[in-house]
């Protein structure tokens, strides 16, 4: 208890005063009005460009690689691990890939770098953030913002003595995963025990196919909310005691049988709120953190919060494992139905008083194939071997008793493993087995141990690939090649060095696939991966296959908007020469001070880049570089240069919207706004003068910062360059996406409605796609027929649910809708007048 | 079974990997060899400082005994993390020293120049006077570790030992030679 009692002691720790952060995040208390509040550090998304934080990677440091590999894959696999964390829609933070840069790295605004480090034999990687010691934020919210955060990855990445090339090299899953950990630390997340890929590599259950789990995301979007996630979501609050004493950084899980888990540390008065539940039925245990085993200079490595004085506090661990509400067996718990937005409250859990945990940290591996073990054990329900092996701290064959946590398999035998310290696992499958991550009880000498996601469940094998061709289908100057295999479909994602290429058809029987390559520099050799989305790869069956690219001249690019002004949207223009652009290149600075909004390939050697410029950019001069696939064409060196222009410069806020439903792509003839820096609501409209690829448009509205604009009805669809012109100072060209025109409403009678710019004059439209809006309600046409002078007339029945009297009436086709015009709905006998 | 012997030892090779950060568990004998000092010694003090990016804790060890590397007085080793100024860096697992506590440290200096503990925390353990004879502990002592040689479940040989069987196992894996 003596333990326990220095919480007690802690300054003001009982007195927390806003509710608990979910998941575990770097805790600091800051005292506000008397009371001790936590305050995890996080970046603060009003610092960033478009809440983007720009990552750089420094390769000063790279001395050694493995054979085989070269830095322009080890580049593209960091690439795809930033982008990892991209992949999280409840989550408003992104990350933008800056490309490379060297010597000290200073930017002026939060950034992440990744380097490669002098680290000491036993150290492979680490990542952490850098923030300011003063807390941010709203008073009952408050942060310490991150600034510059930090991976340091080993400058030797050759294997170690007894691996294989698969377990350093940039292709292999564990690069990967080690490389989507070290950045989740960078943006403010700790350890957790739920096996995600945010766990220690002891337990971690994460793949590169299924990089990210729930509590990943419950605990990116916990920090970092997009709006509508809380309503999104359950949470589950309550209090951990013992002796109705509290209990500090205990582990409290949500476990769902489906293999959905999500936890959060309890905080020193011992209260918990788990976040982010998606909808599901769940088990409730506490647990405590399992003792520091070596390498670890704390439990699970996590750092303790720190109090108001600096000190930081333990992890209180002398206790017993319990299920709510107060039961040692999952079987005898009590489950717990969550729906979306539901925050439940009073779940508090009374624990046992017990000795530190003996039984913990237990890892699984399975042998899909003859290439050895993987990690973590996967099991195909549709034949091969049925075990997993286990090793973990306590653990013994000859002791545990393990149980599956939920139907789907049963445990069929436990025994020593091949004369060996491993515990060998045999399972039987149910019926209706079901796919994804379940979880083990273990339970051994009076102590139990719950493995979330212990081992998975697939329907199939891994996949194979077998042989590269070049396909017979070979357009233009594309590069399409055939891969068969087995295992193979349409939703198989194939890698060329952690780019993934375009399946463009694929076998019924899953022997092959048909994939566009991505483009890549003269002769390069790819590894080939394929990976499937019940989380398994190619690589758990043999190394990879590589393909050799043919040769062809080396691409470079020109810049064609040679400044851009700090604080303000701008636009690229990039000429290259044996280029391949694509709308999913990427223009990076190595600046950290730009962020690229959109990209449009005009051709495969005309690029136009919608970018921001940071408020904090100094005046630069910097080189810009064009990513296609795994290809990289540079500029020339200080082709771009940035300015710090005066106050009264016309500055471009965020980016061009439509009026009619605030999409970026803007109907041409219909309503656009831009934000103009320097714009009163008392400007004169001829005071701005405007023109969309050098065609005039007419300003029809400003307020203070804004200006609204008619987009000019002859532009074609695609990217516009827009000039603006206000109050005599020219603010940076930007690009606006230009849609098809919207329908423009003639009249309205009785159940039709007249309109124009509906589709070409005298062409016949689908009804399924225009939709009429009343009121908000929409109607699915009756009917669409041409009609005189160019117009088409639609008919459609009232719904009753529209109320009667003036209401708004729009029209849209395939998503763009009209200005809206006003009608009178009278009865359902004579429903609409306009 | 050849198949099976052969995935274990693969597996073997599997749980050389540790906890974050990112480490590969090294054996007491590893950080014999692959140390360029080892020594006992008390932390005298801890100072931030930038080298690169990165801010570290430069910690002063003023030795009281050597097994490996040069013969000097105090030795300056480095954490990674710790505050400078208005920011704090954060590394999980990066070990915190304790001002006047003492320690044996098995150092490692790199091409960077920068005396750094092996494993991030693995090199490090603390001495405890309270016992008849000095006790060596690290972070996870009594826990249950494999030998990677044997497959065998064994009490990590490092977390509870006493200083004289750490010397002996030190001087004895160095063929003597300090």
């Amino acid at each position: 208890m003596r333990r326990y009692t220095r919480y007690l002691a802690l300054p003001l720790a009982l007195l927390v005063a806003n509710a608990a952060h979910g998941y575990y995040y770097f805790i600091h208390y800051v005292v506000r009005d008397g009371v001790a509040i936590a305050a995890p550090s996080k970046f603060d998304l009003k610092a960033l460009v478009n809440n983007t934080v720009p990552v750089v990677v420094n390769l000063d440091g790279l001395q050694r690689l493995t054979t085989g590999d070269n830095t322009i894959a080890l580049l593209n696999q960091l690439r795809r691990a930033i982008n990892t964390w991209n992949t999280v829609p409840s989550s408003e933070l992104r990350l933008a890939y800056d490309g490379v840069v060297s010597g000290e790295f200073h930017s002026p605004g939060p950034s992440i770098e990744i380097t490669f480090g002098d680290l000491p034999p036993g150290l492979l990687a680490l990542g952490g953030p850098t923030a300011v010691s003063e807390p941010t934020g709203d008073v009952k919210d408050p942060f310490l913002p991150i600034t510059q955060s930090i991976v340091i990855l080993n400058k030797d990445l050759t294997p170690r003595p007894g691996f294989g090339d698969s377990s350093s090299a940039s292709y292999g899953e564990p690069f990967f995963l080690t490389a989507v950990h070290e950045i989740g630390h960078t943006l403010g997340l700790q350890h957790t025990l739920t096996s995600s890929v945010m766990s220690t590599e002891i337990t971690r259950a994460a793949t590169k196919a299924q990089p990210l789990a729930a509590d990943d995301i419950a605990g990116i979007s916990g920090l970092y909310p997009r709006a509508g996630f809380a309503e999104s979501v359950g949470s589950i609050s309550g209090r951990v005691t013992v002796g109705g004493s509290p209990v500090a950084l205990a582990s409290i899980v949500a476990l769902s049988p489906d293999g959905t888990s999500v936890s959060a540390l309890s905080q020193f008065d011992g209260t918990y709120t788990i976040h982010g539940l998606p909808s599901a039925s769940y088990y409730l245990y506490v647990h405590p953190l399992p003792p520091a085993v070596q390498g670890e200079s704390s439990p699970a490595n996590i750092i303790a919060p720190r109090n108001v004085d600096g000190e930081a506090g333990t992890a209180f661990t002398n206790f017993a494992p319990r299920f709510y509400p107060a039961a040692t067996h999952f079987w005898d718990a009590e489950p717990i139905f969550m729906t979306a937005g539901e925050k439940r409250e009073g779940f508090n859990l009374e624990v046992a008083a017990h000795s530190a945990p003996k039984l913990y940290g237990v890892t699984t591996y399975s042998f899909p194939g003859n290439n050895g073990a993987v990690k973590p054990g996967t099991l195909s329900t549709s034949g091969g071997r049925n075990f997993v092996v286990a090793v973990g701290y306590g653990l013994s064959s000859s002791a545990a008793s393990i149980s599956v946590v939920g139907g789907s398999a049963a445990i069929a035998g436990v025994k020593q493993y091949a004369n060996s310290a491993y515990t060998q696992i045999d399972f039987n499958y149910g019926p209706i087995p079901g796919e994804g991550p379940r979880h083990l009880m273990f339970e051994q000498g009076g102590e139990s141990y719950l493995l979330p996601s212990a081992f998975r469940l697939t329907k199939d094998a891994p996949p194979e690939i077998k042989a590269i061709q070049p396909d017979d289908s070979l357009v233009s100057d594309v590069a399409v090649f055939r891969i068969s295999g087995a295992r193979l479909s349409s939703s198989t994602v194939v890698l060329f060095d952690g780019v993934a290429g375009i399946v463009r058809s694929a076998s019924e029987d899953g022997s092959w696939i048909v994939v566009e390559t991505p483009s890549a520099p003269a002769l390069y050799r790819a590894t080939v991966v394929a990976m499937n989305p019940d989380g398994q790869s190619s690589l758990y069956l043999g190394p990879p296959l590589y393909l050799t690219y043919p040769d062809r001249p080396t691409g470079t690019v020109s810049v064609n908007t040679p400044t851009l002004i700090e604080g303000s949207e701008g636009m690229l223009e990039i000429i290259g020469t044996d280029t391949a652009f694509t709308d999913d290149s990427v223009v990076v600075f190595g600046s950290g001070t730009i962020v690229t909004r959109r990209v449009w390939a005009v051709s495969p050697t005309k690029l136009l880049a919608s970018v921001t410029v940071s408020p904090l950019a100094p005046d630069s001069l910097l080189s810009p570089r064009v990513l296609s696939g795994l290809s990289e064409a540079g500029s020339e060196v200080n082709s771009l240069q940035i300015v710090r222009a005066p106050a009264e410069q016309a500055r471009i806020a965020g980016a061009i919207t439509s009026v009619l439903n605030g999409s970026e792509n803007v109907p041409a003839g219909s309503r656009a706004v831009i934000h103009v820096s320097n714009v009163l609501d008392t400007t004169a409209l001829d005071q701005i003068q405007i023109t969309v690829n050098s065609i005039p448009a007419t300003v029809v509205a400003v307020a203070t910062g804004e200006v609204t604009y008619l987009v000019p009805l002859e532009l074609g669809p695609g990217p516009a360059v827009v000039n603006v012109v206000s109050i005599g100072s020219p603010a940076p060209r930007v690009i606006m996406s230009v849609d098809l025109p919207a329908p423009l409403i003639q009249s309205v009678e009785s159940n039709k409605v007249t309109v124009t710019r509906l589709a070409e004059p005298g062409a016949d439209v689908a009804v399924g796609r225009v939709s009429v809006s009343i009121a908000g309600v929409s109607h699915k046409p009756e009917l669409i027929k041409p009609g005189a002078d160019g117009t088409h007339i639609i008919e459609f029945v009232v719904d009753k649910s529209v109320p009667a009297g003036k209401q708004a009436l729009t029209v849209s086709i395939d998503g763009r809708p009209s200005e809206a015009v006003t009608i009178d709905v009278k009865s359902q006998d004579d429903p609409i007048t306009e | 079974m050849r198949l099976r012997i052969r995935v274990a030892a693969f597996l073997i090779a599997l749980a050389g990997l540790l906890p974050s950060a990112t480490l590969e568990k090294l054996t007491l004998d590893d950080m014999i060899v692959k140390s360029t000092e080892i020594v006992r010694g008390k932390v005298v003090s801890q100072t931030p400082v930038k080298l690169g990016s990165v801010i570290y804790t430069q910690a002063v060890i003023q030795t009281a005994q050597r097994w490996k590397g040069q013969a000097t007085t105090t030795v300056r080793i480095y954490l990674p993390g710790g505050s400078l100024g208005r920011v704090r860096q954060q590394f999980p697992g990066s070990p915190q020293l304790v001002a006047g506590s003492e320690y044996v440290f098995f150092l490692w200096t790199g091409t960077s120049g920068a005396t750094q503990i092996l494993g991030l925390s693995q090199g490090l353990y603390e001495l405890d006077y309270s016992k008849s004879q000095a006790v060596l502990k690290r972070g996870g002592s009594k826990e249950t570790m494999i030998d990677p040689n044997t497959g065998r479940v064994i009490t990590d040989e490092g977390s509870v030992m006493t200083l004289a069987e750490m010397s002996s196992r030190i001087q004895q894996v160095l063929g003597g030679n300090k």
